[in-house]
């Protein structure tokens, strides 16, 4: 049974793109058959983030418009072969894509693929409208700032009215020594206001920077602990049943490392 | 359209056709080419020489208009001689001609160096061309040669400065970049590429198939190289920061060499 599945935030930075390329590569290294969409047309960097910038040819906009098929549009993942990006037209903007065309789209990509994530633009407007019309599910991903978790729930809000019902938080960034000295929202504190289910949670990590700037998804290095937060998360969307991970231990320890080899 | 618009005569040096210069262009086209289909048999297949006369012709319309007289009829056209002037008496006279710096263009002879010049690279051969056309052109810059004029009038774009991501410039023609083309830009052009500064984008050129398009960059970086039908891009390993490259196309392969 496939899914389509739309990563959103309303708030722009937050690490939807970052999110999207990790979930997808991981699905993919799971085994599952994944197509990543971009639909953030005319700021498109999921192709950057991917690292596969340099091999697109034919983009969203040339398949709806019906100047290439499907097929040659999608690029095939140079590390996983189950991994494909449709990349978003870059000279274009929103406008150039009904929700009509994206559902159709969705609809079409669903039958070749397990899962098919798609990348939301910020805001809330026509770009969001497009992303969320062909999609059975969402994820909210959302910083701990009030900025970020004011976005979230107004996007939620927009999602139980187009129907996506129950979508699932991802909070991310998050630093377990300035939630632990009171700076910081607890994830408590933003579940409380946003009050759905938690996919999990993502520590702020310096090695997500080095990888998206290598175009290499954090998933794919194994020391990475945001790449294992990612990593969690997809288990838990392909149905397993993953703890969540103790970030205290995890810094303690990733502190004491730090302190043993300094 | 008045019957007269075009009128055949014939004297010692070869062939004069007479143009209205009072009617359209197109029409005038359109005249020529019903009367030589007319007479087509009365030329017979003799060598001869042209003249068109009586009216100003741009050198695309003499070019084309030569086109007809050569289609239409089974004349063995030797020489074809512009004549901008307008004369009161019938005659030409060659010298006259000659000593105002007209240009003779001689087919015979440039199909025979054309043939030559085949055996070289196709790439190589045409940029040798174009550089002795250059060349030549600027030591007779008073004399009027097609063939550079050909080169001098091939639609060139200049963009002064940078694209940006999400920039894109299509022309019908070749384009020059006086400034950066971003990551995320593009270049769409029908003839050549050529940037002036670092190329980070995709660039497109001999768009659809000019195979004989090349791009060239100061800082030569582009994301995605495409020339004709041929895609190409630099992989990490072989990139190499702010040098000056030019891509074209030889056997069917886009090759990258240093300028």
């Amino acid at each position: 049974m496939s899914e389509v599945i739309v990563i959103t935030s309303g708030k722009g930075g937050v690490g939807k793109t970052t999110a999207s390329a990790n979930i997808g590569m991981s699905l993919a290294t799971k085994g599952y058959t994944v197509a990543l969409l971009d639909a953030d047309i005319g700021l498109r960097n999921l192709d950057v983030v991917m690292g596969l910038e340099n091999r697109i040819v034919y983009d969203i906009v040339d398949v709806v418009d019906g100047n290439c098929r499907i097929k040659q549009a999608l690029i095939k993942d140079k590390r996983n072969p189950n991994l494909f990006l449709l990349p978003a037209a870059q000279t274009k903007d929103k406008e150039a894509v009904l929700p009509g065309q994206m559902q159709k789209l969705c609809s079409s990509l669903k039958e070749d693929f397990d899962y098919v994530i798609i990348d939301c633009p910020a805001g809330i407007e026509r770009g969001f409208k497009n992303a969320i019309s062909g999609a059975d599910k969402a994820i909210v991903i959302t910083t701990p700032e009030v900025s970020a978790v004011r976005d979230a729930d107004r996007i939620i809000g927009l999602l139980e009215a187009n129907n996506l019902s129950n979508p699932k938080l991802i909070l991310n960034r998050i630093r377990m020594d300035m939630v632990n000295r009171g700076d910081m929202m607890t994830l408590e504190d933003i579940t409380e206001i946003l009050a759905i289910d938690v996919l999990g949670v993502v520590p702020d990590d310096e090695s997500v920077i080095i990888s998206t700037n290598r175009g290499e998804p954090a998933v794919l290095d194994i020391k990475s602990r945001a790449g294992q937060a990612f990593r969690d998360i997809s288990a838990r969307i392909s149905g397993e049943d993953v703890p969540f991970m103790d970030l205290n231990t995890k810094e303690n320890l990733f502190d004491k490392l730090k302190k043993a080899f300094s | 359209m008045t019957e007269n618009s075009v009128i055949f005569k014939g004297n010692r040096d070869g062939i004069i056709i007479y143009l209205d210069e009072n009617i359209a262009y197109e029409d005038l086209k359109y005249e020529l080419n019903k009367k030589l289909k007319d007479s087509s048999t009365f030329f017979g297949d003799t060598s001869a020489t042209i003249y068109f006369h009586g009216r100003r012709l741009t050198s695309f319309q003499e070019e084309e208009l030569t086109y007809l007289v050569k289609n239409n009829t089974n004349l063995k056209v030797n020489f074809f001689l512009e004549n901008h002037q307008k004369y009161d008496n019938n005659e030409i006279e060659l010298q006259k001609i000659n000593s105002n710096n007209k240009i003779i263009r001689n087919y015979k002879k440039e199909n025979e160096e054309n043939t030559k010049k085949q055996e070289k690279p196709k790439f190589r051969k045409s940029l040798e061309e174009k550089i002795i056309d250059a060349t030549s052109h600027f030591k007779n810059r008073n004399k009027k040669d097609k063939n550079i004029e050909k080169l001098n009038l091939s639609n060139t774009k200049y963009h002064k400065g940078s694209l940006r991501n999400g920039m894109s410039l299509s022309f019908d023609g070749s384009v020059v970049i006086v400034g950066d083309v971003n990551p995320g830009a593009e270049i769409i052009s029908v003839g050549n590429v050529i940037v002036l500064g670092s190329l980070k984008g995709v660039v497109h050129a001999g768009y659809t198939n000019n195979q004989e398009a090349f791009v060239a960059a100061i800082c030569f970086n582009p994301t995605q190289i495409r020339i004709a039908d041929l895609i190409t891009y630099i992989p990490k390993e072989k990139r190499v920061l702010d040098a000056p490259k030019m891509a074209y196309i030889e056997n069917s392969k886009i090759y990258i060499s240093d300028l």
